[in-house]
């Protein structure tokens, strides 16, 4: 074999809805194709709610999340050098995707200060002084070695307004370049720009504009579901994915509700990472299109139905909610058998918007699924307006 | 449920268990592992992974301790525990307790039995026994019983628990007798008598006289991780006395936490079935078993003093040395751990507290018990048994 190697991501659109901005694509990366729109299930240190990687392929699972603030922590970077990255430290042979550490520590470190220069915060272990700034962001995510990684982020609340908002927006354009200056391995990792502005539409298109210049590879849509209302949410998603060109993927950062995957694929978004489906299961808490189900209620005490019959996952192909209501938050087995239906739920939705797409039958899909998860008809307003601002009329 | 010796050795037995309801056809040879089980389910491991493990049908214990909060659920389904628990396949053995669990002694009384369930304590007579083990409808289970002593009982002690269990027993024994649910149910009796010779030889004796299935030698150790402690000479009197009393060609039970040494020896003496608490409590408590149960084997230094010390059978993965240890848990081994993962991974997992740390250490335990369990059966054959206790007592040196 000759000639050049391939770049480190390469994005097609298979198919489009004649109605909504809704795509179908497929995202090249080094170590796995990736079907789009897609939900990437998140992995914060290096493993899924006790699943094996092979439980994740076997789930057709393509792409997972790790969390460089709590991988820089444990098992921390050295060790992951010297296993050659996390991929090989983890055994999971597909892509993955790794955030900056800036948000984490942001939340979860009180002390935590953000200057021009980077993130100041006080060691959680020994109260020193320490700094993430966005070149360190990039060496430490060069050396876990995501197919995906992102670029440092400033990261204000997301129903901040004022000045701070704005300052952000753009230290967040200067971070970029920064990290794009500090990435040693272009060739095999892709740094995605973030766009931000808070909730402030002519800052979001500032911010859009300043990285689609940069040129990279795709976009992230940040700052958002935060706490800020969801009216505010569609529409900075709307006016993004409205900016950033068609040929490069878009990730909406932090998303992952059923009701809100479904309005964003509406609104042209490519990718998806939440928390939610597997730290709910820990709690017994199953997903179906008609919301979720707690396994703890005496409800299932005889309900000898699966989870979902809709569902073929290994969970609801031999466990009964009953049963399941029997060791559910009492034997590690049953969080791993809700993880496993939680993430085939969100898989298998995702599966189900992209077929929609494919055969151009995307809002009859979206009609009936809205149907099913608000049977009364009662939507919210702000489905109703995001979907009809994508031409998608809910009855 | 049938059970037949196939080969006495100079050491040990071969035999072969079969008739299960479940699979008509399917034979389990003994020595037998049986698959301890909480809740219904293998400590950590789902169905999917359990295929990984091992596609070998197995027995699946399952003590009513872990399964009696259940029990409404379990009644109102009403096709039996092994469907219940999602693992029709796999018949099911049902015993009063816990092997792998502390049982908290001194709460039996007079004919009721203390079990003690994730919502404290409940007390069962052998009506209420036997009416849940048939909607339970187990391929085997072992009758009720005051197994409460251990090497440190009185004297009255042991008297009230081989009275109270003859008494247990002999209702069990009556309603399993008229009962039509259980007509292909094997029953075990409890063998009790704690370590007074006299107390085991007449109780032996009496229970010789029952038409069951197979003996439980119980009531040496309350279960959990004390019953690691012991060592075949401390019961190795009791148990000759015993079995010198029983029906030689009846099924013979050892519950508990043995550790490999003294599980070895119990083989020898003529013992046929044993469940995976030892695999478990090492899971849980974050160590690896590595004690080498084949000559060509390559085992870790268990630490300091290693060499002929019973007691160093595993590795303890949350010690920092395997922090940067990129090897497999145990070299060679062909389980889905030792194939994929590294020692400095798992350590990891267990450091941040993470389920796929047990996950992978249950694989690696199984697979290793299951594989000793093996070669206990091929040293049966080769009357070999003497030397692969001496091997597994042995620990070579290479990290
Ligand atoms: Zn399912
Ligand atoms: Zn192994």
């Amino acid at each position: 074999m000759s000639g050049k190697a391939p770049p480190a991501l390469s994005y097609r659109v298979l198919g489009t809805c004649s109605t909504s901005k809704a795509r179908v694509g497929v995202m090249s990366l080094p170590h796995h194709d990736v079907d789009t729109p897609v939900f990437m299930p998140v992995g914060t240190k290096g493993t899924i709610k006790g699943l094996l990687p092979q439980q994740l392929e076997a789930l057709n699972c393509q792409i997972i999340l790790g969390n460089t603030y709590h991988l820089g922590t444990k098992p921390g970077i050295d060790i992951l050098k010297k296993a050659g990255g996390l991929h090989k430290f983890m055994s999971w042979p597909r892509a993955l995707l790794t955030d900056s550490g800036g948000f984490q520590m942001v939340s979860l470190l009180e002390l935590a200060e953000i200057t021009e220069e980077g993130v100041k915060f006080k060691s959680p272990y020994d109260g020193s002084e320490c700094m993430l700034t966005p070149e360190h962001s990039t060496e430490i995510q060069n050396a876990i070695g995501a197919d995906i990684m992102m670029q440092l982020d400033d990261v204000v609340h997301s129903t901040t307004t004022g000045p701070r908002v704005e300052e952000a927006m753009h230290r967040t354009t200067r971070w970029l370049d920064r990290c794009l200056k500090a990435h040693s391995r272009d060739h095999d990792q892709t740094i995605f720009p973030i766009v931000q502005g808070g909730l402030n539409p002519s800052l979001r298109e500032q911010s859009a504009l300043q990285h689609i210049e940069r040129d990279t590879r795709a976009y992230a849509i940040g700052g958002l579901s935060g706490g800020e209302s969801k009216d505010d949410f569609w529409r900075m998603v709307h006016l993004s994915t409205d900016l950033l060109p068609k040929d490069k993927p878009r990730y909406c950062m932090g998303v992952g509700f059923a009701e809100d995957l479904v309005v964003c694929c509406a609104l042209g978004v490519d990718m998806y990472d939440c928390v939610f489906p597997t730290r709910t299961a820990r709690f017994g808490c199953a997903l179906l299109d008609e919301g979720q189900i707690n396994l703890r209620c005496v409800a299932f005490e005889k309900d000898f139905r699966p989870i979902d019959s809709e569902c073929s996952c290994t969970t609801c192909e031999r466990y009964t909610r009953a049963y399941l209501h029997s060791i559910v938050t009492n034997e590690t087995v049953a969080c791993q058998l809700v993880s496993v239906h939680n993430i085939a739920f969100q898989l298998r939705l995702m599966q189900r918007i992209r077929a929609s797409i494919m055969e151009d039958t995307f809002p009859t899909f979206v009609r009936s699924f809205m149907k099913c998860r608000f049977p009364d008809s009662s939507y919210p307003k702000w489905i109703v307006e995001a979907l009809s601002a994508v031409s998608i009329v809910l009855e | 449920m049938k059970f037949v010796v196939k080969h006495v050795g100079q050491s040990g037995r071969l035999g072969c268990l079969s008739g299960v309801d479940k699979r008509l056809g399917e034979i389990f040879e003994t020595p037998l592992l049986t698959m301890y089980t909480r809740g219904g389910s293998v400590p950590h491991i789902t169905h999917e992974v359990l295929q990984m493990i091992t596609k070998e049908n197995l027995l699946l214990q399952m003590p009513l301790t872990t399964l009696m909060s259940a029990y409404s659920s379990i009644e109102s389904f009403g096709k039996g525990l092994s469907e219940f628990v999602g693992l029709k396949e796999y018949p099911c053995y049902v015993t009063p307790q816990d092997p792998a669990t502390e049982t908290p002694t001194g709460y039996n009384v007079s004919n009721k039995v203390a079990v003690w369930t994730r919502n404290g304590k409940r007390t069962v007579d052998p009506v209420k026994y036997m009416n849940m083990i048939e909607e339970m409808r187990p391929d085997m289970y072992l009758a009720l019983c005051d197994g409460d002593t251990d090497s440190g009982s009185s004297k009255k002690r042991i008297t009230k628990s081989v009275q109270r269990t003859l008494n247990l027993f002999r209702e069990c024994y009556r309603h399993h007798q008229e009962s039509k649910v259980l007509i292909n149910a094997a029953l075990l009796a409890p063998i009790e008598g704690g370590y007074d010779l006299h107390a085991r030889r007449v109780f032996s004796e009496e229970m010789a006289q029952y038409d069951v299935a197979g003996y439980v030698l119980d009531g040496l150790h309350t279960n959990g991780a004390e019953a690691e402690k012991i060592k075949f000479d401390t019961i190795e009197p009791v148990i000759k006395e015993c079995l010198k009393c029983l029906p030689k060609e009846k099924l013979r039970v050892a519950h508990g936490a043995w550790n490999p040494c003294t599980l070895i020896k119990l083989v020898a003496a003529g013992f046929d079935m044993f469940d995976t608490s030892l695999p478990y409590l090492s899971t849980e408590r974050g160590k690896a078993l590595v004690f080498p149960y084949d000559q060509n084997m390559i085992t870790p230094n268990t630490g300091p003093n290693s060499v002929k010390n019973t007691d160093h059978y595993e590795i303890s993965l949350e010690d920092s040395i395997y922090a940067e240890d990129f090897k497999p848990v145990l070299q060679n081994c062909a389980c889905l751990t030792c194939k994929q993962h590294t020692r400095a991974y798992i350590h990891h997992l267990l450091k941040s507290q993470e389920l796929l740390g047990r996950v992978l250490i249950m694989i690696h335990n199984l697979h290793h018990y299951l594989e000793f369990f093996k070669s206990i059966r091929r040293a049966i054959l080769n009357d070999s048994l003497d030397s692969l206790c001496f091997l597994v007592q042995t620990q070579d040196h290479d990290s």
